[in-house]
């Protein structure tokens, strides 16, 4: 009759105490559970962080708008400005350009 | 993470945790980095724990994160290789490592195995797994494993003519 309580013997003669086993079970949760708190805890921190800078963003650009990066409108002219600038010599145009203007402008001879 | 969730991996380490040590030893051979290993490999399987597929059992599903961790352990400590693979050590250094000299012999010629051999060997000699879980754990096929432990009991049984180690080469 076998009343030994040992532990049976291990085939690669590596035999673990019971309390090694249940500290490094206690450890290794205790691991676990800390390095996910430690991700949460930067995922939280980085949305928060994301989060204010997008709140801060829109603060500043509602207070100063011309911090917003204008687009540049199109020049326009009117034909008398136009006219004016082809009186002052400042451009030359082709002839159909010139007809074009002095149709605008209303000038039927030139 | 749901507290049924943690009550359920808080189970999985204690009930595994002697047999993680285990393996982990077994493949790195120091007692401090098999420790490191089984820590570093409960912190992984924490963090994966929802990406669980149910595939496979938990445990064999646990047990591949200990042997990924052991094998990358084992190759970021791999020192300088030297002329002659027999100088390198071949036995645990842990406290809790007893062998006399038919198992100190074993220990000697599973260390020269190649890996996959060496692995499958431990697995299905010293743990006893089925051919379907070490599958699952090394990512292969079972022919492939059932071929790789009948080659590494052939040579195993070659280095250790004369001692009397009841190795059965089933396939």
């Amino acid at each position: 009759m076998n009343l030994s309580t040992a532990p049976p013997k291990r085939r690669d003669g590596i035999h673990v105490p019971a309390n090694f086993a249940a500290e490094l079970a206690e450890q290794a949760t205790r691991a676990a559970v800390a390095a996910s708190q430690r991700r949460m805890r930067m995922r939280r921190l980085l949305w928060t962080a994301t989060a204010l800078a997008a709140v801060f963003a829109g603060v500043v650009l509602s207070l100063n708008p011309q911090a917003v990066p204008a687009v540049a409108p199109a020049t326009e002219l009117t034909a008398d400005e136009a006219w004016s600038a082809l009186e002052q010599g400042d451009v030359t145009l082709s002839d159909d350009e010139l007809l074009e203007l002095a149709e605008l402008h209303g000038i039927t001879t030139l | 993470m749901h507290p049924e969730a943690l009550s359920d991996f808080t189970q999985l380490v204690q009930r595994h945790a002697d047999l993680w040590y285990r393996v982990a030893l077994r493949i790195v051979l120091d007692h401090g980095s098999a420790q490191d290993c089984v820590q570093d490999a409960s912190i992984k399987m924490w963090s994966n724990w929802s990406s669980f597929r149910g595939d496979a059992q938990r445990s064999t599903w646990a047990y591949r994160f200990v042997v990924n961790e052991a094998l990358s352990a084992k190759r970021r400590n791999r020192p300088v290789a030297t002329a002659d693979p027999a100088e390198l050590a071949a036995v645990p250094d842990s406290p809790y490592f007893e062998a006399d000299a038919v198992l100190t012999a074993l220990y000697a010629a599973v260390a020269q195995l190649p890996e996959q051999q060496r692995l499958v060997f431990q697995f299905r000699y010293f743990d006893e797994l089925p051919y379907a879980d070490i599958a699952h754990i090394l990512g292969t096929s079972q022919g492939g494993l059932k071929a790789n432990y009948h080659h590494a009991v052939a040579k195993i049984k070659k280095s250790m003519v004369g001692l009397n180690l009841d190795l059965h080469s089933e396939s």
